[in-house]
């Protein structure tokens, strides 16, 4: 064995074969010369040695040899590493055509005579060396193809004109789950499509082979695990010169389970309420648009109800959210069973709303039934008071027993309006009206449209108002009756309404509540609130108050301990700076839940105002429980004394509970002289209305403070 | 090449066995310089060859007397020594053929023709 080295142009390693010195000498002369590395072997044993031990691009061999001839030394090189890519060429004598067949069945590349120009052997060298580095190119971009193909999730198949044989790339086995490429035939991926897409997707290969044009189809499959998968295939249909009008399939095949997969949640979500899993008004609206489509050819009717649980809002806060979602959950499928049997799939659902109806969950405390080609005797006031009665039959949350009402309101289709928006507008307006109503039932009448029409507008203002914070606080002072300092004030909500101004609470406060909407605006207050106290302790004095009100809904919806405490330390505000007004009305639902949160406030130093007290229905037992520091009498008392007696009695006896628990008073709404002397005399802490000030803005309270305080300590000093 | 064909005596004309067009093609490789090499390796390895030959005849070990004709065969041809080529042809057919009775006529005949291609092959390999 020798090696020999050249240097003119060409590159690679040819290993020369022959156990005839004179022709290995005469063979490696040439090809070292042309530039290849050469190396010899005197026959096939030497020749493996070399090549397991050399990386050889290129076999020169002889055909008969001792040892080993050149057709066994093919032979296992072949199946060695790297004997796949190797090129060999056989040296052959002119007339031995056995050999020449012998060869290319072992594996041979190419053939070259023997006893020709050994130049004309260098070309051959050199052919199948251009040969190699076309098929490694090829390779290469196979591979390239091939790992792309396998990130993209990507596969490509092509039939055989005569429709049985398929020859696909290693991700279609991946996808399918086969391992045996050659085991994956056309039949097989029909067995194994699913038996639902099969009809189709037969019908569009068909149409497509028929017309000779591209395809694009998507289909699902079961593959042998179990699982499902589904295939996107684009593909062409190429014709053959076959006399039968056979054709080639050629296709890309992906894998979009996961994308579908991800459609179908966004679509789900799309046209789904999250916590009912009920489909949304969006497409209850689309439902009732192809109902009126369908109805108006036919002349059918369609009832849209418009449902609410009475007083939700104030159940919800004492249970607590998760139950309340419980509870909405079970009143949507109580709903759903009172209706006709599914026929029907709402937009992007899954499950069997039938075209007869449909139950959607609106926004809050809000169901849509829709009712289409109302049943010849069946009113729609027969469904109203079904639905109903679904809802108030009773309700069993672990503990809790919960009797629940619902109100409805109707509008009809075609008397009511054409539009699908339309008819649920009018049905919730109808729902509107019946306002205060429990288990009432409304239907839509024309002079309900435009009150209902006001608050719709009101709630979609109040929504975007709350999202672009809207509000602001005013401020109005409470006087120290014994010598007319200022030492606290009222803080109170206000909407800069873009067109409309600004808009005291009394207009939307309690549609805020029923919307569900006061926790995030209660949250906003105290956060407003905090950083007023914070500014102000430094600039009025240390021990300057700002209260501020707190919804009874508050105390059921968030963690207001959690909130203040989140409040004060991002503005760097004093508990002791701030007081928290409740209303009595808060204690009607989760007393010891209210009275836990109020004495949490009270370990931090915050003040408790009980607020127009008087007006609600609280015990004086539990006046006691509550760890109160102030009793605010409610304005109404207080505009009445020196209007009658019992009024001026009434006053006084609240100051003189007041008193008898230690609690601080203050009366809301002075607004004349009188009321201020016999506040005074009898022994009122403090007054707040409008004859100390008016509610101010920020700016303008500052103002009116300096003034204020600078006149009376002027007023002391003369 | 008939088994008959093979056993026919090959003509020799003393001083001219090498073909010259294959010599002129092998002295325009590596400058002239391959040559003498190829004909020195030649030289060397026929003998080797040839006295395989007779003794595979004289043994009748047909098998030797066709891989070493095949061998003698292909190199003569290589360098231009047509007539030791053809004739080891003719034996390697015979030999397959197992018709080869005249084999130690033919062994003789390719000693001849070696002996007289020698001083052709010397002249090239002097300088």
């Amino acid at each position: 064995m020798t090696d020999s080295r050249g240097t003119k142009g060409c590159t690679g390693t040819v290993l020369v074969v022959d156990d005839d010195p004179t022709i290995r000498l005469l063979v490696s002369s040439v090809l070292s010369d042309a530039g290849y590395t050469v190396l010899d072997a005197n026959n096939g044993s030497e020749a493996l040695e070399l090549f397991a031990e050399k990386d050889v691009d290129c076999i020169v061999t002889d055909v008969n040899m001792p040892k080993m001839n050149g057709f066994e030394l093919s032979t296992i090189v072949r199946v060695m590493p790297g004997g796949g890519r190797v090129q060999i060429l056989f040296m052959t004598g002119n007339d031995d055509y056995d050999s020449i067949q012998k060869a290319f069945d072992a594996g041979a590349n190419d053939f070259t005579l023997k006893h020709s120009n050994p130049l004309l052997l260098l070309e051959r060298v050199r052919f199948l060396f251009k040969s190699q580095r076309i098929q490694d190119e090829l390779r290469l971009s196979d591979q390239r193809l091939s790992y792309a193909q396998r990130l993209a999730l990507l596969g490509h198949w092509e039939r055989s004109p005569d429709g049985k044989t398929l020859a696909v790339s290693d991700v279609v086995c991946q996808m399918m789950g086969i391992d045996d490429p050659e085991a994956l035939t056309w039949d097989l991926l029909c067995e194994m499509t699913h038996p639902d897409d099969l009809t189709a997707m037969q019908a569009m290969m068909q149409r497509a082979i028929t017309q000779r044009t591209n395809f694009r189809l998507e289909h699902r499959i079961v593959t042998r695990r179990g699982g499902q998968r589904t295939l996107r295939h684009q593909g062409e249909i190429v014709s053959t010169n076959n006399i039968n009008g056979d054709v080639i399939i050629r296709s890309t095949v992906q894998d979009v389970t996961d994308a579908r997969a991800q459609e179908d949640r966004i679509r789900f979500m799309a046209f789904h309420d999250p916590v009912t899993a009920l489909p949304n008004r969006e497409a209850a609206t689309q439902t009732l648009k192809r109902a009126i489509d369908r109805s108006a050819e036919r002349h059918e009717h369609v009832a849209v109800f418009a449902l609410w649980l009475d007083d939700f809002n104030r159940i919800a806060s004492s249970l607590g959210q998760a139950v309340s979602d419980a509870v909405l959950k079970s009143m949507g499928n109580r709903l759903r069973s009172q209706m006709r049997n599914p026929e029907s799939h709402p937009p992007g659902s899954t499950d069997n709303d039938s075209p007869n109806f449909i139950v959607a969950r609106a926004d809050g405390d809000k169901f849509l039934c829709v009712v289409s080609n109302l049943a010849a005797g069946e009113s729609a006031l027969t469904i109203a008071n079904r639905l109903q009665e679904a809802v108030a039959s009773p309700l069993n949350m672990g503990d809790t027993n919960l009797q629940l009402s619902a109100s409805v309101g109707v509008s009809l289709y075609p008397e009511d309006g054409s539009a699908a928006n339309t008819l649920i507008d009018n049905a919730l307006g109808a729902l509107l009206h019946t306002k205060g109503q429990k288990g009432a039932c409304q239907f839509f009448a024309d002079e309900i449209s435009s009150r209902a029409k006001q608050r719709m507008t009101l709630e979609t203002e109040l929504r975007h108002a709350i999202e672009s914070n809207q509000f602001e606080l005013h401020y109005q002072p409470r006087m120290r009756l014994t010598d007319n300092a200022v030492l606290s004030a009222e803080s109170l909500l206000r909407w800069r309404h873009p067109t409309r101004g600004l808009i005291g609470p009394g207009e939307f406060i309690q549609l805020v509540e029923e919307i569900g909407l006061i926790a995030p605006l209660g949250n906003r207050v105290i956060e407003m609130a905090a950083m007023q106290a914070a500014h102000w302790r430094r600039r009025f004095n240390q021990s300057f108050r700002l209260s501020f009100n707190i919804s009874p809904l508050q105390f059921g919806s968030v963690d207001l301990v959690a909130e203040i405490d989140k409040a004060v330390a991002l503005y760097g505000a004093h508990y002791a700076n701030l007081e928290a007004e409740i209303t009595e009305s808060a204690l009607m639902s989760r007393p010891d839940t209210v009275i836990t949160t109020l004495n949490a406030f009270r370990e931090r130093g915050l003040r408790i105002a009980l607020d127009d007290f008087g007006t609600g229905f609280s015990s004086l037992s539990y006046l006691r429980r509550l760890p109160l520091d102030v009793l605010k009498i409610d304005r109404t008392f207080v505009s009445d004394i020196g209007v009658n007696q019992s009024a001026a009695a009434l006053v006084n006896s609240i100051l003189s509970m007041a008193h008898a628990l230690g609690l601080s008073s203050v009366a809301e709404g002075v607004e004349q002289e009188t009321q201020l002397h016999f506040l005074s005399a009898n022994h009122c802490h403090e007054v707040q209305g409008y004859l100390v000030a008016k509610p101010m803005a920020t700016a303008d309270m500052e103002d009116w403070y300096d003034n204020w305080e600078g006149a009376r300590l002027n007023s002391q000093i003369a | 090449m008939s088994a008959a064909e093979a056993t026919a005596p090959i003509a020799l004309t003393p001083g001219t066995q090498l073909n010259p067009k294959q010599i002129d093609m092998l002295k325009g490789l590596r400058n002239g310089t391959l040559l003498p090499q190829l004909l020195c390796t030649y030289r060397d390895d026929a003998k080797v060859q040839i006295d395989k030959i007779r003794a595979a005849i004289g043994s009748n070990d047909l098998p030797v007397v066709v891989s070493s004709t095949h061998s003698l065969k292909s190199a003569s041809f290589s360098i231009g020594a047509d007539g030791i080529g053809a004739l080891c042809a003719a034996m390697e057919s015979a030999a397959r053929g197992r018709a080869l009775s005249n084999g130690p006529e033919l062994a003789s005949q390719l000693e001849s023709l070696y002996s007289s291609l020698l001083p052709e092959l010397e002249a090239f390999l002097t300088p």
